[in-house]
């Protein structure tokens, strides 16, 4: 039986448009309201994301870090990453809006804050599929960043959970931070706690935070620019990972 | 046309944009078939055409070039090979159903309608495939091929999912020939090795990381970040 090209294309074609890219990632950041340095963590890595070329958007509950999140102007220009504040006060409506900015056409990872006490508490696993905790080194701080991630992988098994290390006063100190908490980690997260570098407690974040303007944008050489830099080429190395496999 | 058969001819110009579309097809089709993985990835600074997957393993880095740019590409080809390969690893850990062997690292494969001798001397000498593709016009239909340069008596292997297996005589292949074949892509692709507890434990033990994570990850060093400011601890605080 003869067969045209036509009759056979959609055989290799994929089901989407092609314009619509690969899926794209969705990274939830558990965060309590008020903790304004990490917000402001969030805030710069989803501006460095945009940077090296993608094409982030932060979703989050409406009334959390309100000023942190959305700083007024906005920085960055073309650079701000979309913040989308979602009305309804509970993980599902996150969820859902993080899922739906996903699936914009070309859209970059998304990042979801997500207030720790939803973990295990009504937060879909498909939110938490691929999370990002901050950690310090002090053992209090490795044992509840530990718990958090059991947490996490308690209500979405088999995510991908990682940390980024801030706070340490060599890379040497953030290693060994790391693979203490990895350690902590091991039994409770299956396929280990991954690892995504370390930021700096630097006077230009806090000045960032301060003055509301992104460090990549404002001072690209500081150092602060580049630890958030190298966490953000992580981050998108992996998202592109997981879009490929995808 | 004659008895059964269609005309055909060698396009004089391949449009490459649409061989970078087809390359995955062109690359499960070839005589040693590649899996592919994804299209349009962002590596080092660019994006590579696909990765793909051969069968024992191995990444592929596949780059289609127009025939005067190919030494250029080549350079590109081994970049991105030199990029991907620490980053297997991850993908494994990310996408195990892909089938990746980190150990068997990232080769290239370059695609082009032509190499001059420079590009050929220079992906010989790395370790690079090359791969031609012509473009063929059969009673009205465009059909791409990709020849591997080292298997010169290799089939060509077609784009539209037909198989050019009789002759290969570009003026009259038989219509049976293009008719006939079904789009047989799937069962072209490579399976992914065998990944039975006992294959995976043996790859882990010869290639993972420590187990206690897949390792701290920083392209950071103390002198960039003007680090430390104080003594340095090699141990978290207590």
């Amino acid at each position: 039986m003869a067969r045209a090209l036509a009759d056979v294309l959609h055989y290799f074609l994929d089901e989407a448009p092609r314009d619509a890219g690969p899926a794209v990632p969705l990274l939830a950041v558990p965060l309590a309201d008020g903790d304004a340095l990490r917000a402001a963590f969030v805030w710069q890595l989803a501006v460095e994301l945009a940077r090296a070329g993608a094409r982030p958007a932060v979703a989050l509950p409406a009334a959390a870090l309100a000023r942190e999140l959305a700083p007024d102007p906005p920085p960055g220009g073309a650079l701000a990453p979309e913040v989308l504040r979602v009305p309804a006060a509970d993980p599902v409506a996150l969820a859902d809006a993080a899922l739906a900015l996903r699936r914009e056409p070309r859209r970059g990872p998304v990042l979801a804050l997500v207030p720790p006490a939803w973990i295990g508490a009504g937060a879909p696993a498909p939110l938490l599929g691929w999370t990002l905790l901050f950690a310090t080194p002090e053992p209090d701080a490795l044992d509840a960043a530990a718990t958090l991630a059991a947490r996490v992988a308690a209500a979405a098994p088999g995510a991908r959970v990682g940390a980024t290390l801030h706070g340490v006063e060599s890379v040497a100190e953030a290693r060994a931070a790391y693979e203490a908490l990895a350690l902590r980690c091991a039994a409770r997260v299956r396929g280990g706690l991954w690892s995504y570098g370390l930021l700096l407690d630097d006077l230009d974040v806090y000045r960032g935070l301060a003055e509301g303007r992104a460090v990549g944008l404002a001072r690209p050489q500081s150092r602060a620019a580049r630890a958030l830099a190298d966490v953000a080429r992580l981050l998108l190395e992996d998202a592109r990972a997981c879009a490929a496999a995808a | 046309m004659r008895g059964g058969g269609v005309s055909a001819r060698l396009a004089a110009a391949v449009d490459l944009e649409r061989v970078a579309e087809a390359l995955p097809d062109l690359v499960a089709s070839l005589p040693s078939p590649l899996a592919p993985l994804a299209e349009r990835v962002l590596g080092l600074d660019a994006e590579i055409d696909l990765v793909a997957r051969d069968a024992d393993g191995a990444a592929v880095v596949v780059r289609a070039a127009a025939a005067d740019a190919t030494l250029a590409a080549l350079a590109d080809v081994l970049a991105q090979c030199a990029w991907l390969g620490p980053r297997l690893h991850d993908w494994r850990r990310l996408a195990p159903h892909l089938g990746l062997a980190p150990a068997r690292g990232a080769r290239g494969l370059l695609v082009a309608p032509g190499f001059d001798a420079r590009t050929r001397a220079a992906a010989a000498a790395h370790g690079v495939a090359l791969a031609r593709v012509l473009a063929l016009e059969v009673d009205g239909r465009s059909l791409l091929l990709l020849e591997p340069l080292a298997a010169e008596t290799a089939r060509p292997a077609l784009h539209d999912g037909a198989s050019l297996a009789v002759g290969a005589d570009l003026g009259t292949p038989p219509r049976a020939a293009l008719d006939a074949a079904g789009p047989p892509r799937a069962a072209a692709i490579p399976p992914a090795p065998p990944d039975t507890p006992a294959a995976r434990a043996a790859e882990e033990e010869e290639e993972e990381p420590p187990p206690a994570g897949p390792g701290f990850r920083s392209g950071l060093r103390d002198e960039e970040l003007g680090l430390p400011r104080r003594a340095p601890r090699l141990a978290p605080r207590r």
